[in-house]
This record gives structure tokens, sequence and C-alpha cells, in this order.
């Protein structure tokens, strides 16, 4: 379940980041609007999941994830480019979580 | 603390005089002071217990919102990428550090090190997700 709860929040986070990038310095009211609401979702079920994950654990998986999703997204819907470096940092990232739950750490 | 007079005019692509050395100097202190908000953030959003306790719910939401304004306000000047990989690792740096400090949390070797391992990822990340110097914006292929 906490698991679940980290997914929604992240996908939410994910919004943010989209929203913010539409919101021209908080400029439009509208998009402005959406950042505002989606990081209340988003900051609601990260507080779920941090009752049963460590603040730090919860919190770094949640804004890396986030971070990875974000890419991914402004590769599919901006056309942006999906290379070397950016891959690396993914696979770093899948490589840190894989690892923090086999180590039993989470 | 806003009352620069050129703070409305279209930000420079690079650094030109010497007025915006201090500015930008403003920027990276605000930029850290965003990553402090960030940590003040998660670790809010832990202590909050799913928004049960009013205290920390409240500290969360004041925290929400300076970290929200903070960054905006640096990344005026601050390149992107480069803003967002300090204030992500400062953000993810700092809550697990301090979140054994805060509540019933232990953080050990391993924790510690694989945490690490998402944190450079992250962090690398963000870095390689900006326009590469020197290329001019894509015009249409």
């Amino acid at each position: 379940m906490n698991w679940l709860f980290l997914a929604v929040a992240i996908v939410f986070e994910i919004a943010v980041a989209l929203s913010a990038s539409q919101a021209h310095g908080f400029t439009r009211p509208g998009w402005t609007a959406a950042t505002l609401l989606s990081g209340g979702i988003a900051t609601y079920f990260l507080s779920l999941a941090l009752l049963t994950f460590d603040v730090g654990v919860g919190y770094a998986i949640w804004t890396s994830a986030a971070g990875v999703g974000i890419v991914v997204l402004g590769a599919i819907l901006f056309g942006q480019s999906l290379r070397g470096r950016k891959l690396l940092g993914i696979a770093v990232v899948i490589v840190g979580v894989a690892g923090l739950q086999l180590s039993g750490a989470v | 603390m806003t009352s620069t007079p050129d703070s409305a005019a279209p930000h420079p692509t690079a650094p030109t005089a010497a007025a915006p050395v201090n500015r930008r100097g403003r920027a990276w202190l605000v930029l850290l002071l965003a990553g402090a908000f960030e940590v003040g953030y998660a670790l809010a959003v832990g202590g909050s217990e799913g928004f049960t306790v009013p205290s920390w719910s409240a500290v969360a939401v004041v925290f929400f919102l300076l970290t929200l304004f903070a960054l905006s306000h640096a990344l005026r000047t601050i390149d992107v990428g480069i803003g967002y990989a300090v204030w992500a690792g400062t953000g993810a740096v700092g809550a697990a550090a301090l979140g054994p400090v805060f509540f019933d949390e232990s953080l050990t070797l391993a924790k510690a090190g694989w945490l690490a391992v998402i944190i450079v990822g992250l962090v690398w990340l963000k870095l390689a997700d900006r326009p590469e110097p020197g290329k001019q914006p894509a015009t249409t292929t």
C-alpha cells in the first residue's frame, strides 16, 4: 500500500513540474492553480507513504522517480532528446531504488 | 530584496555586465534557501503523519509555498538544469540526514549508500536535462 501511495504522489509531482513549466513564472492563473492543486495532492499522498517509509528514503524515491518521469514525458510530449547522459541518470536512479529495496532498507 | 529595477526585464541568456554578478550571488542565496525550505517541507510532511497532526501539517503547507516561491525566483537568474540539480540534491540529502534527528528512524550504512546512489542519479539527470551549451535553439528540421 505504501508503494501505491508513493506512486500516486510521484504521478502528481510530475504534473506539478509540467504545469509549473506552463505557468510562466506563475503569471498564468490556470496553470498556477493546476500547479498548486497537483502539489497539494502529491504532498498528501507523500505524507501517506511516509507513514511507513523513512522520511529520507520516501522523499528520495519520490523526487527522483518524478525526475525520471519528467525526463521521459519531456521526450514523449515535447520531443526532447532522451540519449546517453539522461539514460545513464535514469539507470543510476533505478539501480539505487532497487538496491535500497534489495538491501532490506525499505 | 525585490527592488532591482531590471527584475522585470527579460533575463539575458548569459551574464553580461557588472550588475548581474551581484544579482547572481543573490539568486544562489535564494536557491540555497529554497533547498533548505525543501528539507523543511520533507520533514514536515513526514511529521504530519498523513496530515493528522495540525502543527506539522501547517508547517508543511508554509514550507511548500516557500520552496515553490524561492525556487521559481532563483530560476529566473540561474540555469534551470543547474538550479533544479542543486535544489533537488539539497532537499534529498537534507531529508535523509535530518530524518533520524527528528523521527524514530535510523540511517544505516546500506541505507545511506543506496540513498547516495539515488541522489547522484537524480542530480546527474537534472544536469543532463538542459540544452547543451553552445548549441543554438533547434530550428525546424
